[in-house]
């Protein structure tokens, strides 16, 4: 069992990657604009930017490892 | 994954030189085939990419979004071997006697909706008045239905542990 403390700071420090992460590929790329799939299948003729995609992908890896390590612990 | 496997898909049908298919579509069937590979449920992938991603029932395309699903599928099956990628690893112990969590269940269900239409709203409008009201209440909703999923979701090891002592009790009784 994962301590209450622990509990609270793995979701915040992923979260805190996550951010830093996107943060990150803001600074790094101009004009980034991501695209939900949904909406660019219904919306955008189907464009989806590959770029801002794996980095956000990259973002969530991040905050849902973090999710999944505190899930471990508790097992 | 799915999200990046639609932008893959989206990508190399842009880049492709072929158009027999509308781009809209073949990112729909790129949905069907992560959804497929991830979850490795052929039929749900085709439902999925029909009712959710197009929003329409388009006969014609049932095929190609089965066959990118097909596809997705057997990919997932040789690579990464059988089961789903994310697993559930619980086991839902749904009595009648729990169904006193529905009304629950509905009322921490609708702040999803109702957070994410004030927030649209208070994007369009500039108004940000309604966010005070409604944040506290989804946390406080998040935190209870946290609280309430322990009890229900019990782990393999927790039901092989219950297993085990109800077998020994059988045992002392007998």
């Amino acid at each position: 069992m994962l301590n209450p403390g622990r509990r609270v700071l793995t979701p915040m420090l992923g979260m805190a990657v996550a951010i830093s992460v996107s943060w990150l590929a803001q600074r790094l790329i101009r004009n980034l604009r991501f695209g939900e799939y949904i909406e660019a299948v219904r919306l955008r003729d189907g464009r989806i930017p590959l770029g801002s995609t794996a980095w956000r992908t990259l973002a969530a890896a991040f905050s849902v490892g973090a999710a999944h390590r505190s899930e471990e612990r508790d097992r | 994954m799915i999200q990046f496997a639609t932008a893959v898909t989206s990508w190399v049908g842009a880049k492709s030189p072929t158009r027999n298919l509308a781009l809209s579509r073949q990112v729909a069937a790129g949905t069907a085939a992560a959804m497929a590979a991830v979850y490795q449920s052929l039929i749900a992938g085709v439902f999925f990419a029909i009712e959710i991603v197009l929003g329409e029932w388009a006969w014609k395309g049932v095929l190609s979004l089965l066959m990118a699903s097909l596809f997705g599928w057997t990919v997932s099956r040789l690579f990464l071997g059988a089961g789903p990628l994310l697993p559930v690893s619980g086991s839902l112990h749904l009595t009648l006697d729990l169904l006193w969590i529905l009304p629950f269940a509905f009322l921490f269900g609708v702040p999803g909706p109702v957070y994410q239409k004030t927030l649209h709203y208070s994007r369009v409008t500039g108004q940000w008045q309604l966010l005070p009201v409604i944040v506290p209440y989804t946390l406080i909703a998040s935190y209870i239905a946290h609280v309430l999923s322990p009890p229900l979701l019990c782990t393999e090891s927790q039901v092989r542990s219950l297993q085990d002592d109800c077998w020994r009790d059988c045992r002392l009784d007998g």
